[in-house]
């Protein structure tokens, strides 16, 4: 078998300008989609109160409208009893979401955890009227996508850093180098 | 642009741009309100992102870095407000996150090894 060093096709393209620029592009937009959505999540009632609106209200239809047993019991029996600090939790997770695709930082970790917020999302609305469900199919592919291209090397901060993270001999910087 | 910028110089100066560019978003409405801006925070991220350009200009990761905590203090005292009911940024946590990962970036390039 013969050995040249000619890229493969599918390196050819990530090398190409046109083509990093596009996947940073996509990495902003997705963290543009958390920003816009956690501008709704306030605290400290997130939309508990008499009238119910905003996360508490999309939240109970996991129980209104359920989509797996096990998410609903959960929900019925954990979340909303304890809405507050879940609240707290939600907007903290989808505002660093936010944060960190923005600026392209441990962005393999952050793509990984959309892809799980997206999926406690669909399990709490997917059945409700009116949801289209290849909104959150298309939500979960694209955070796999940022995840295989690690969107964040492209324009990123990872970019920047993760050669010297790559070199340092401190956990840390190793550990960030990986989920770069 | 300064031809001996480093790479993280470039990543400050960059990230001060696009808070100087977030202002823009004082006057979005309807479907383009990613994140608010408003009359009392529009001088927050032009000082700010004006700090962060001069130290990339400059190469001076300690202002970067300081710079990027101011940012996140910032986004700590947005989210205080909303919290609070006050009101008196008239912003929502978008803001504060656009800070934060703002904020995080400066603080992460700032404090980066540099090739000196």
């Amino acid at each position: 078998m013969t050995m040249t060093n000619v890229a493969s096709p599918a390196e050819s393209v990530i090398a190409a300008r046109s083509s990093r620029l596009l996947i940073a592009a996509v990495r902003v937009a997705v963290a543009l989609l958390w920003m816009q959505n956690v501008g709704w999540k306030t605290p400290p009632q997130f939309g508990n109160g008499s009238r119910p609106s905003g996360l508490y209200q999309f939240t109970t239809w996991a129980v209104e409208y359920p989509v797996f047993a096990p998410y609903t019991w959960l929900v019925e029996h954990v979340v909303l009893p304890n809405f507050a600090v879940f609240g707290w939790l939600v907007m903290l997770a989808e505002g660093s979401l936010a944060a960190f695709l923005l600026v392209g930082l441990a962005t393999r970790l952050w793509a990984l955890v959309g892809v799980g917020q997206t999926l406690a999302i669909a399990l709490s609305v997917l059945n409700a009227p009116h949801e289209w469900h290849w909104s959150y199919f298309l939500m979960v592919l694209v955070h796999l996508l940022l995840f295989a291209t690690a969107a964040g090397r492209y324009y990123g901060v990872d970019g920047v850093l993760r050669p010297g993270w790559q070199r340092s001999a401190n956990p840390v910087a190793r550990t960030l180098g990986r989920l770069s | 642009m300064n031809a001996s910028m480093q790479p993280a110089d470039r990543a400050a100066l960059a990230l001060g741009v696009a808070s100087l560019v977030s202002t823009v978003f004082v006057i979005s409405g309807g479907i383009w309100v990613f994140f608010t801006m408003s009359p009392a925070t529009v001088p927050i991220a032009l000082v700010l992102g004006l700090i962060a350009c001069l130290a990339g200009w400059l190469g001076r990761p300690a202002l970067a870095v300081s710079c990027g905590a101011v940012f996140v203090l910032a986004a700590i005292i947005v989210v205080a407000d909303v919290a609070l009911g006050a009101g008196l940024l008239g912003v929502n946590p978008s803001t504060a996150f656009l800070w934060v990962g703002l904020g995080s970036g400066l603080l992460a390039v700032g404090s980066a090894p540099r090739d000196d």
